[in-house]
């Protein structure tokens, strides 16, 4: 699956999908401890195999998103090669509202594919 | 070590707009990452950058999005802690004032003291000056009196009134009305019983009167269908929203049926909305008849709607001029005479109740002021107390504007407590005020503790806050740290001293003030309790009935004046019995014009008209039952029969009219130059029978064989007034005259105590609250004394021990608490007086600058003040310099 993510071509249906998909990996990238968008970055795209985040800026304004939700929090830190960056971390209500998009993305993701399975050749 | 999640959201330090900043700089930090990885990779630099800034989409784009995010996400965080730190401030603020319960408790008391005085006082004076009337644009009517040639007010004739309507275009409407006992037997016509007739009061008005009031009916209408019939046969009725309930059980086909009113069948054509009622009191409104009125027979009041865009002024010289015209047309009923036009809302309060309800709302006002100051006074020694804690606050990183905040809501929650017992006490206030004031103030019934009110004390309790809170906190949240955590309180115990005591002698001026308005109208009232009446009230009775005019003609009244005194004589334990029109200070009152043959009006060059007298129809007897001393000839007998024309005049009408000569024997017209001849019998004391604070006015007593009216008021002296007699004479009322209504019979002093109700009760008020500011002031002094004597423990330890006496000690604490007391009498003597001068209008004979009053205010406020510095300065001779030393 491939997603164009200028505002122009998508419409909105597929502009929530893409949120909610977002939002799922990023809750999921953040239970292994505070990383910094970079990080994240890196760490979506290898995992999808570079599917999704075809434009890695995007990821920002999905990290303020999840911030004012209060599922994440932000701290300034140091990175690796001791640069300030910025550092986020799963909140304990971030953390259950994983744990239900988990459940919900599974159930989802179950009937699409029967669906998909019994049409398909 | 990471704190946890809430703590560090409750101590992160939100800079405004940061995160401008911080998303560029996050979203240069990707770039940059992104750019090594790429390089490190192989890539070229240029290349590098290229490919970054690809695969990053427009960062431009990104940072206005996240800007957006993080602003609304900053605004959101910054609400919430607002609201977090304020509960987080309550609940501080009420832990706190726990933590102190006396002076918390005190603190509350005080301010539920002034909210509770103030929002009372409000109330009634709200009901009775500030509420609108309950009639269409109020402040276009007005109230019309004629005026005498002398320049006396006095009632309305008809025809004169009917003629201003027709001349005068100032009016869009003029109406008279006269308002009248009567009786009213509402039961259901053929009931066997028939019930009782019950004495209501009645308004016979003219024809546009409701009209010029702008009122309509709730139900039916306010004319009956056919019309207005002026005339005395109409028999139509509306009623008030009040007695449809009340008499006529809320009857819903009340309009329409039928009652019985002075034993006449009328017939029920409306009823009007409730509250509406004009004039005071009326309960039933009839049909004037219009076609019996001589011209001098001024007989009604008279209300008119001013046109639109016309003044009071000009509708006055305009009504003036009319007069004037009338007055060369019937020389012999108008000559000289006038018109006075008046506010109807302040012709129905009258000036002095008005005046008297301001001055006290100023003087509640001021009581407010000072429990302010006291509460005010309070948390700034609280805040003394408390500068340790500030400091450690500050040196935390409180801002200064936090520790404000704290303060000034620790302030809102003793004045919202100090408010809420504070209407607590106006509830009960004003229940008070209604069973205890003066009953002849307009509306003062309405007075309760309604919406404006509680909107009143809501405004007052949040300005007292504000007023006492802002400047404590400004106060103590004024610390500098590092010399307050070493001194432990102690340095700025000089300036928070100096802060207080101006606090304290603000409120012994503002006490100064009270006293001295509570002196004048205490010792005004004691003054008007020591006039001379000139009768005595003790042990009569007195009761009135009013005879249907239909069912009792001259003659039947006449006898039944003669009868009624026969048998109410013959009651055992009855001294002496008389009958009048009117009683003493029964709020009816009789006055007529009176010319005397041969004597020349001195003073003004033209005598205009003729002066006019006071009078009262009495039976034999009434001299002897109110003990007024018949000075010379006879006093009225039962030889002064019908047709004959006797009188008998009072000491000051036969020194105005024949000084220095004897009366008896002289002539005098009544009713004017055209009036009956009338030969002087007797000549009586002096009485003051209808105000007390003016000189007796000259009177004319009449036998009521001669002018036998139809209000009878019979005045029954006995050995001992008690409930036993007065039911024993109302019953033998009943037994004479079936059919008329009598109600209560109660003691005559009660109407003379009446007379004295309003002074007594503004003296009681005004000395109320004079004690409670005088409470107050003392008690600032005593707080801000011990507190003084407690930070100088040590000092007064060390004096001791170097041989100080502990006289002497006194004398240093006193003489401070006396300086105190020094400049709040000054400062209040110059407050005093200003209350003073606006009280001379509601004080009799009682100039506003009685220096004994003064005197006496100043003496009470000084041995109050030094008493209350006493009492510390004694407890600082007692201390023991051993212990004061070696303590801390």
């Amino acid at each position: 699956m491939t997603i164009n993510r200028t505002a122009d071509t998508t419409d909105r249906a597929e502009l929530e999908l893409v949120r909610g998909t977002l939002d799922l990996l990023i809750l999921k990238t953040l239970t292994w401890g505070p990383l910094h968008g970079y990080a994240i970055t890196d760490s979506i795209r290898q995992r999808t195999e570079e599917a999704i985040l075809v434009e890695e800026g995007a990821l920002y304004p999905a990290l303020h998103r999840l911030e004012k939700r209060g599922w994440i929090e932000a701290e300034w830190g140091r990175s690796e090669n001791n640069r300030r960056a910025k550092y986020y971390r799963l909140s304990v209500e971030g953390r259950a509202e994983l744990r239900t998009r988990e459940e919900t993305w599974g159930r989802y993701t179950e009937a699409v594919g029967k669906v998909l399975g019994t049409v398909a050749p | 070590m990471r704190l946890p999640h809430g703590v560090r959201r409750a101590f992160r330090l939100l800079v405004p707009g940061s995160y401008r900043d911080e998303v560029d700089e996050e979203i240069r930090f990707h770039l940059e990452r992104r750019v090594e990885d790429l390089i490190a990779s192989g890539m070229e630099p240029a290349a590098a950058r290229r490919e970054a800034l690809r695969s990053f989409g427009d960062p431009d784009r990104i940072a206005r999005e996240c800007r957006t995010l993080a602003h609304s996400r900053e605004a959101a965080e910054r609400r919430a802690g607002l609201r977090h730190d304020i509960l987080q401030d309550l609940r501080w603020a009420l832990r706190s004032l726990y933590r102190a319960p006396g002076i918390t408790l005190a603190m509350v008391a005080i301010l539920g003291l002034g909210v509770g005085a103030a929002t009372a006082l409000f109330s009634v004076a709200d009901a009775v000056v500030f509420r609108p009337l309950p009639f269409e644009k109020p402040e276009h009517l007005v109230w019309l009196d004629e005026t005498t040639p002398e320049g006396n007010r006095f009632s309305v004739s008809l025809p004169n009134l009917l003629d201003w309507r027709e001349a005068s275009g100032s009016f869009s409407g003029i109406a008279g009305f006269q308002l009248r006992n009567a009786s009213l037997d509402a039961s259901p016509p053929g009931s066997e019983d028939g019930g009782e007739p019950r004495r209501v009061l009645l308004a016979p008005v003219t024809e546009d009167f409701f009209e010029v009031l702008g009122l309509r009916p709730a139900q039916g209408r306010l004319l009956p269908a056919e019309g207005y019939v002026p005339g005395g046969d109409a028999r139509w009725t509306v009623v008030s929203h009040e007695l449809w309930q009340n008499e006529l059980g809320g009857d819903p086909d009340v309009v329409g049926r039928k009652v019985l009113l002075d034993g006449r069948s009328t017939v029920v054509v409306g009823v009007l909305p409730p509250g509406a009622v004009f004039p005071e009191g009326a309960q039933l409104w009839t049909p004037l008849p219009e076609d019996r009125w001589e011209r001098d027979d001024r007989e009604i009041a008279g209300i008119g709607r001013l046109a639109p865009g016309v003044s009071i002024e000009a509708a006055d010289s305009d009504l003036d001029a009319v007069a004037g015209h009338l007055g060369e047309l019937y020389p012999d009923s108008n000559r000289g005479w006038t018109v006075e036009l008046r506010q109807l809302r302040s012709a129905l309060v009258g000036t002095q109740v008005h005046r008297a309800l301001l001055v006290l709302l100023g003087s509640v006002g001021v009581l407010l002021l000072i429990a302010c100051v006291n509460v005010s006074s309070l948390l700034v020694a609280r805040g003394a107390a408390r500068s340790r804690e500030m400091a450690v606050r500050t040196s935390l990183g409180a801002p200064r504007s936090r520790l404000v905040r704290q303060l000034l809501v620790e302030a809102t929650a003793i004045g919202l407590l100090g408010g809420l017992s504070g209407l607590a006490l106006a509830v009960v206030g004003v229940e008070a005020v209604r069973g205890w004031g003066p009953a002849e103030v307009p509306h003062l019934a309405q007075a309760s503790v309604d919406s404006r009110v509680l909107a009143f004390s809501a405004a007052v309790a949040l300005l007292s806050t504000v007023a006492f809170g802002l400047l404590p906190a400004l106060k103590t949240s004024r610390t500098r740290p590092g010399e307050d955590l070493r001194a432990g309180g102690r340095t700025s115990a000089a300036a928070t001293a100096r802060l207080r005591g101006a606090l304290v002698v603000t409120q012994l001026a503002l006490a100064v003030a009270l006293l001295v308005g509570a002196g004048l109208t205490a010792r005004s009232y004691l003054r008007l309790l020591g006039v001379d009446p000139g009768f005595d009230p003790g042990d009569v009775l007195a009761v009135r009935i009013d005879l249907p005019e239909g069912d009792y003609p001259p003659e039947r009244r006449q006898t039944l004046a003669e009868e009624i005194h026969r048998q109410l004589s013959a009651l055992p334990g009855v001294v002496s019995v008389a009958g009048s029109v009117g009683a003493p200070y029964a709020g009816f009152y009789t006055a007529n014009e009176v010319a005397v043959p041969g004597w020349e009006q001195t003073g003004t060059a033209e005598a205009e008209g003729s002066p006019i007298a006071q009078w009262r129809s009495v039976t034999p007897g009434y001299f002897e039952t109110l003990d007024i001393p018949v000075l010379r000839g006879r006093a009225i007998t039962s030889q002064d029969r019908d047709g004959g024309g006797t009188v008998v005049v009072s000491q000051a009408f036969a020194e105005q009219f024949w000084p220095g000569e004897d009366a008896v024997g002289r002539e005098l017209l009544f009713g004017g130059s055209d009036g009956s001849p009338r030969v002087v019998v007797g000549v009586v004391g002096d009485v003051r029978d209808a105000v007390l604070d003016e000189a007796p006015r000259p009177t004319l007593f009449l036998p009521y064989q001669q002018i036998p009216w139809v209000h009878q008021t019979w005045l029954v002296e006995t050995e001992a007034e008690t409930a036993t007699m007065a039911m024993a004479v109302r019953a033998e009322l009943r037994r004479l005259v079936p059919g008329v209504p009598v109600p209560e019979v109660e003691p005559l002093r009660a109407n003379l105590a009446g007379a004295r109700t309003n002074p007594r009760f503004q003296a009681l008020l005004m000395t109320a609250f004079a004690v409670a500011a005088l409470t107050l002031a003392a008690s600032g002094v005593y707080g801000l004394m011990a507190f003084a004597v407690a930070q100088r423990r040590r000092e007064i330890g060390v004096r001791m021990a170097l041989g100080a006496r502990p006289g002497m000690v006194v004398a240093m604490v006193a003489r401070q608490g006396a300086a105190l007391v020094a400049a709040g009498v000054a400062l209040g003597l110059t407050g005093a007086w200003a209350l003073a001068r606006s009280l001379e209008s509601i004080l009799y004979r009682t100039p506003p600058s009685e220096v004994t009053t003064y005197a006496a205010a100043v003496a009470v406020l000084a041995v109050v003040g030094l008493l209350a510095a006493y009492l510390p300065a004694r407890r600082a001779a007692e201390i023991d310099p051993t212990v004061a030393l070696t303590a801390e």
